[in-house]
């Protein structure tokens, strides 16, 4: 043994080294690449965490956190049926050691499904901020949403019974996913936190339009309600934004905390269709105008001319000026210029009277905004006949 | 009478005194290359840890990954000597043999043009392959006919190339976050959309100042061509290697890519800029075209070796599909050293005359013919994005 | 031409040791052995064995190519015909003559009373009858350089003495500046040449200093100081230095004689006095010399009695560890025993010590030899060529044009013999031809 160590000793050390170091090496290796693949990670939540701790004035630290489930469905905008937001994660914002708020990443939907942080300072219950981080919304409707928008989530205190988020005009569905998110988040956050969602003693027995032409304009619907320890009932007027009007018939003003209840109940009952409005109503000449949104910013406007006694449509004229983004027309249908649509509708309507018209292929959604108006304008007729 | 020592004139040698020779030439070299490595590691080391990308155990990575290149190589030579020379069975006779052949040269530029997140196991494959396949087998130093560390590096890359991007790639940390280089290298870029714009091969990695300075992604230590240049300083300063190499072979590539893009449209010097500023070029400019075992020993066999390579780097990076050229190029050529320079010792000792005519006109065709061909091929080969003028100090 | 001009190596000169002790006469040694030999050719003794010789008696003759008649050094006897060690490293038979101290002169040694009378051929004979050859080292016949038929124009005195330790024709030169001025005249006469030059190397401003005034009489004479470099002493680099101009075999080619400062000297002594060449000068300098000095010698006399004047071997030196040196450390030989007398060519004996052993890595390919190699060969290829005996090749390499200067194997790092291949392959190449 001794004799084969002082003969080949030397290159034995050689061997031991290259082995060594082939060991070694490839540890040292190993650990780079997956160090690598961690910093790729950690940059990439990084930078979306940077976002958050912007939200926090002072703050440090984000640990992610596993938040109470929450299950809850919201209608979305545009009558497209309800949607159930999901949490993706929740992280708990520290200054050193005193926790300062959540962060919610939640699920959402505009037109298509989209990705937002909300910000929920602990000091004041309060959204302090809310982040996009993943949209496919048009995009020329997105970017119409500015500072103005979005600063509107800087300090909503969460304790406003109705939490409603002030829709930017024409960015109806992209706005209604904020508020998705916004309720959905004020639901999370009720579940891990020591907070109580502000809650009214209210049943919404029943929600409609309001048609009686002296009122419309100014609140377009009509809620029953029942209310308050001693179940009184009442009908309420609406604005167009839900916003409390007065009392059908009048009386005593019901007080500003029923108010807001009767906002957010109105507001989450999904069940009108808000797309059509009335705008005006001349007695004397028996004309009715009203309008609807399709995919113009400027909305559909029809002028109905109704009989004497207000139940029977005897002329529909539109003034339309469809025309889809940027394309000059409605989506797909290319059969002639505004309102080729609109009177394609109207013919089906006044042939049968049934306001449940067949939509017109490529021109989808101009067809869903002049059927809803026909909705509500067959319904308007209806009640006048039945008042009588 | 005494009886005295004999001896061969001349008495004086450089090589006795006791301030030159082997040693000096080694230490010069490993100088030389200091500059090049201390760079390699502030970029792919330090730097990113100021970044606070990294942590300090991968911050001493590029050093150390490039010292294992040096180390590695040194013991297989030692091995591999213990193996083959009887008389080297011990360790005095294996280092007498290693203190003068440069063993750990091979391994240590072998190393430098290797991406950073190269494993190490793959670096010890390059460097049996460079220093025991390309070296010792050819009969050891003096002997090889092609530069070793090319040889470990060109095998890596046919073979292994799949490996090194599995395991992290050429990106070092810091700039694997940059999204605008879009995964490539300023090379790999050009030879994926083959249009000659500035916008698009420049602009994403900064002005052509970032490639000068070298903060642009690229192999461990071939992108810093302010320090390349330092070491070039060094170099011919001490005399170990001969100015004008790789300054021929940078010039014919300057002066050709500058041709090309003129055939091609785009009259901007800032394309031969790019071309000599961006991958191995003033690397293997340095480093491995004045290597010299492997490279013509006349002066004038030299000026013909860097003409030519200068054309087939752009040949090989332009026209076939490899992005780089460099390495290629060279262990091309070192096939052809033993033919150039004996033809270049014939035509340098009798000057141009009948005799040598042939051989000096068979040097010119050969070299107008393959800088034509580039030049033709490689302008219709490219597109170039036509814009306004930019002033020279919109490059940089 | 690119690449072709002839750069030369800075050698570190080493000269401060034997450079300041002035030049020394030691003209009446007791006994001389001047050897027969002369370049390649053997000579032929005049003289028997017992006869009585005065100083400038004819005692040999040079036959064939260069034939001139060699003569007696000293005054006295010939006291016997035997081998001697010779400066080409051989042994050779050599006229040993006892001196007798009474310093007699051959009837032939006769001031000249018309020197400036005589005509080209007149001088040309002068110097076959002194048996002029050159004292630069190659000891090459000085009349056959101005038999030329090319039209000669300019005579350049070689004084710059570009290998390292030599200092005798620096010593020499300032000792003597009149007579090499007159040297020069005279060759001058004896070329038919307009132009007269004396290069010099630049830092030995003493030289021109010393020269300067005897300038005036002759003012088609004039210095030209060169770059300390080896090899500036030869005489293509002088040429080209000098003239600008380039020639492929001879310096004739292209009207240029180049002339050794000591032969000017020694010729200036024939046409005046009719002095035959029978001493030279001399440096017995290196490190193992006590205390280097040049003297100014009869051909003939030993070496180690020079040694001794110096002083002996330093201290301490171990002949087995130590060159003993025939001519400059760059061309010399090594010479294995001390016993050797000097001729003609004999300008040096340094005795160095060996440099430490060292290990040496094999031929990097650097190609410092071909940068280096005043003759632009690539010595690399020579010598691969030569390895293979291909013939053909090295006379593509024109291995003839060697001048055997020793650069390439002083600047190789890997202590390769190069030059020595070299010039086996240019000597095989003569033996072929």
């Amino acid at each position: 043994m001794k004799v084969f160590f002082g003969k080949h000793g030397f290159i034995l050390i050689l061997v031991a080294i290259f082995v060594l170091i082939f060991g070694l090496g490839g540890v040292y290796s190993r650990f780079m690449t997956s160090e690598l693949e961690e910093h790729i990670e950690e940059n990439a939540t990084g930078a979306e965490y940077a976002l958050y701790l912007e939200m926090f004035p002072g703050a440090d630290t984000l640990t992610p956190y596993t938040p109470g489930e929450v299950s809850k469905t919201y209608p979305l905008a545009g009558g497209r049926g309800d949607f159930a937001p999901t949490v993706d994660k929740a992280l708990k914002i520290l200054q050193g050691t005193s926790e300062k708020g959540v962060v919610y990443v939640i699920n959402t939907k505009g037109k298509e499904p989209m990705k937002v942080g909300v910000g929920i300072s602990l000091e004041n219950d309060a959204c302090v901020g809310i982040a996009v981080l993943e949209q496919n919304d048009t995009p020329d409707y997105f970017s119409q949403l500015g500072d103005p928008f979005y600063s509107q989530f800087d300090a909503k205190a969460l304790s406003d019974l109705a939490l409603a988020v002030d829709t930017f005009a024409g960015v109806t569905y992209s706005s209604k996913a904020f508020e998705i998110a916004l309720f959905y988040a004020r639901e999370l956050y009720a579940a891990d936190y020591d907070f109580v969602i502000p809650t009214v003693a209210m049943t919404l027995v029943k929600l409609e339009y309001n048609f009686d032409p002296t009122t419309f304009i100014a609140s377009p619907y009509i809620a029953n309600i029942i209310y308050g320890d001693q179940d009184t009932e009442a009908a309420v007027m609406l604005s167009a934004s839900f916003d409390y009007v007065g009392l059908v018939g009048g009386g005593t003003d019901l007080e500003a905390d029923f108010q807001a209840a009767v906002k957010a109940l109105a507001q989450g009952a999904g069940t009108l269709n808000t797309q059509a409005s009335f705008v005006s109503f001349d007695e004397e000449n028996n004309t009715l105008v009203m309008q609807t949104k399709g995919y113009n910013p400027n909305a559909i406007q029809a002028s109905i001319v109704l009989n004497d006694t207000l139940d029977i449509v005897v002329s529909i004229t539109f003034v339309s000026m469809e025309t889809y983004a940027n394309q000059g027309g409605y989506g797909d249908y290319t059969g002639g210029p505004a309102p080729a649509v609109e009177n394609n509708l109207r013919n089906q309507y006044l042939a049968d009277g049934d306001p449940n018209v067949d939509g017109v292929a490529g021109a989808t959604v101009s067809s869903n905004a002049v059927r809803s108006l026909l909705q509500l304008l067959d319904g308007f007729v209806e009640a006048q006949n039945g008042g009588e | 009478m005494a009886r005295f020592a004999g001896g061969k004139a001349p008495f004086l040698r450089i090589s006795d005194q006791p301030n030159q020779g082997t040693g000096i030439i080694m230490r010069d070299f490993m100088i030389g290359l200091a500059p090049v490595i201390l760079f390699s590691w502030y970029k792919n080391g330090i730097q990113v840890m100021i970044d606070g990308n990294i942590g300090f155990f991968e911050m001493l990575y590029p050093l150390i990954f490039i010292l294992l290149g040096g180390l590695m190589s040194l013991i297989m030579e030692g091995i591999t000597l213990y193996i083959i020379h009887p008389d080297s069975r011990s360790l005095k006779g294996v280092m007498a043999k290693l203190s003068t052949s440069y063993p750990m040269v091979p391994g240590l530029l072998l190393a430098m043009v290797l991406p950073l997140y190269t494993p190490v196991w793959v670096l010890i494959f390059g460097c049996f392959m460079g220093t025991v396949v390309g070296k010792m087998l050819f009969g050891g130093f003096g002997h090889n006919i092609f530069n070793p560390a090319l040889i470990g590096y060109l095998t890596i890359a046919v073979t292994l190339t799949g490996v090194i991007n599995a395991a992290g790639g050429v990106f070092n940390a810091s700039e694997v976050l940059v999204d605008s280089y879009a995964g490539a290298t300023p090379l790999t870029l050009l030879s994926r959309i083959k249009e000659l714009d500035y916008d698009k091969l420049v602009a994403p990695y900064g002005t052509l100042w970032n490639f000068f300075l070298g903060t642009i992604p690229g192999a461990l230590a071939e992108t810093g061509a302010l320090a390349i240049l330092v070491s070039y300083g060094w170099l011919v300063y001490r005399k170990v290697i001969k100015w004008f190499t790789p300054l021929i072979y940078v010039g014919t590539v300057f002066v050709l890519s500058w041709f090309i893009g003129i055939a091609s449209g785009e009259p901007g010097i800032w394309f031969p800029l790019y071309s000599i500023l961006s991958g191995g070029l003033m690397f293997g400019a340095v480093f491995m075209a004045t290597e010299p075992v492997t490279t013509p020993r006349n002066p004038l066999g030299k000026v013909v070796f860097a003409l030519f390579l200068g054309v087939f780097t752009v040949l090989f990076r332009y026209i076939s599909t490899l992005p780089e050229g460099v390495a290629t190029s060279i262990v091309f050529l070192n096939i052809f050293t033993m033919p150039i320079d004996n033809w270049t010792a014939v035509i340098r000792a009798r000057g141009i005359k009948k005799q040598t005519a042939i051989k000096a006109s068979v040097f010119a065709v050969l070299f107008i013919a393959l800088v034509l061909y580039a030049i033709l091929k490689a302008g219709s080969m490219y597109t170039a994005f036509i814009q306004g003028p930019i002033g020279i100090g919109g490059w940089f | 031409m690119l690449f072709r001009k002839i750069k030369g190596v800075r050698i570190e000169g080493n000269k401060q040791m034997s450079r300041c002790a002035p030049l020394r006469d030691y003209l009446d040694p007791p006994v001389v052995s001047i050897p027969l030999l002369q370049g390649m050719s053997v000579l032929k003794p005049a003289v028997e064995v017992g006869a009585n010789v005065k100083i400038g008696d004819i005692i040999a003759y040079r036959e064939g190519f260069g034939a001139m008649p060699i003569h007696a050094s000293i005054a006295g006897k010939v006291t016997a015909i035997k081998k001697v060690w010779h400066a080409s490293g051989r042994m050779v038979e050599a006229v040993e003559i006892e001196n007798d101290h009474s310093g007699a002169l051959s009837d032939s040694i006769q001031p000249e009373k018309n020197p400036d009378g005589l005509d080209k051929e007149a001088l040309i004979q002068k110097m076959i009858d002194a048996g002029l050859s050159g004292l630069g080292g190659a000891g090459f016949p000085t009349y056959i350089k101005y038999q030329t038929k090319c039209p000669i124009d300019t005579v350049i005195i070689n004084a710059i003495e570009c290998e390292p330790y030599l200092t005798c024709d620096f010593l020499m030169s300032i000792k003597y500046p009149e007579k090499l001025v007159k040297g020069l005249h005279y060759f001058m006469k004896a070329a038919g040449a307009e132009k007269g030059v004396i290069a010099y190397k630049a830092y030995n401003q003493a030289v021109e200093d010393a020269v300067k005034p005897y300038l005036e009489r002759f003012p088609e004479i004039t210095t030209f100081p060169l770059k300390d470099v080896y090899p500036a002493g030869w005489e293509k680099y002088v040429t080209e230095a000098v003239t600008g101009k380039t020639y492929p075999k001879l310096p004739s080619q292209v009207g240029v004689i180049v002339n050794n400062a000591g032969t000017a000297i020694a010729y200036a002594d024939m046409v005046e006095n009719n002095i035959p060449l029978i001493a030279r000068n001399i440096t017995i300098t290196g490190e193992g010399i006590t205390n280097p000095q040049n003297f100014y010698v009869p051909f003939g006399i030993k070496v180690a009695e020079l040694v001794a004047l110096c002083g002996g071997y330093q201290e301490g030196l171990d002949p087995k560890y130590a060159w003993y040196i025939a001519g400059g450390p760059m061309t010399g030989k090594a010479i294995l025993i001390d016993d050797l007398v000097v001729n003609d060519t004999l300008g040096a004996v340094i005795v160095i010590p060996t440099p430490k052993e060292k290990l040496h890595p094999e031929c990097l390919g650097c190609g410092k030899c071909a940068d280096a190699c005043p003759a632009f060969l690539t010595p690399t290829e020579i010598k691969r060529a030569y390895d293979m005996k291909d013939e053909t090749a090295i006379r593509n390499l024109q291995a003839d044009k060697c001048i055997a200067c020793g650069l390439c194997s002083y600047v190789c790092p890997s202590h390769i013999e190069i030059t020595d291949a070299v010039v086996k392959a240019r000597d095989s190449l003569k033996k072929g031809a």
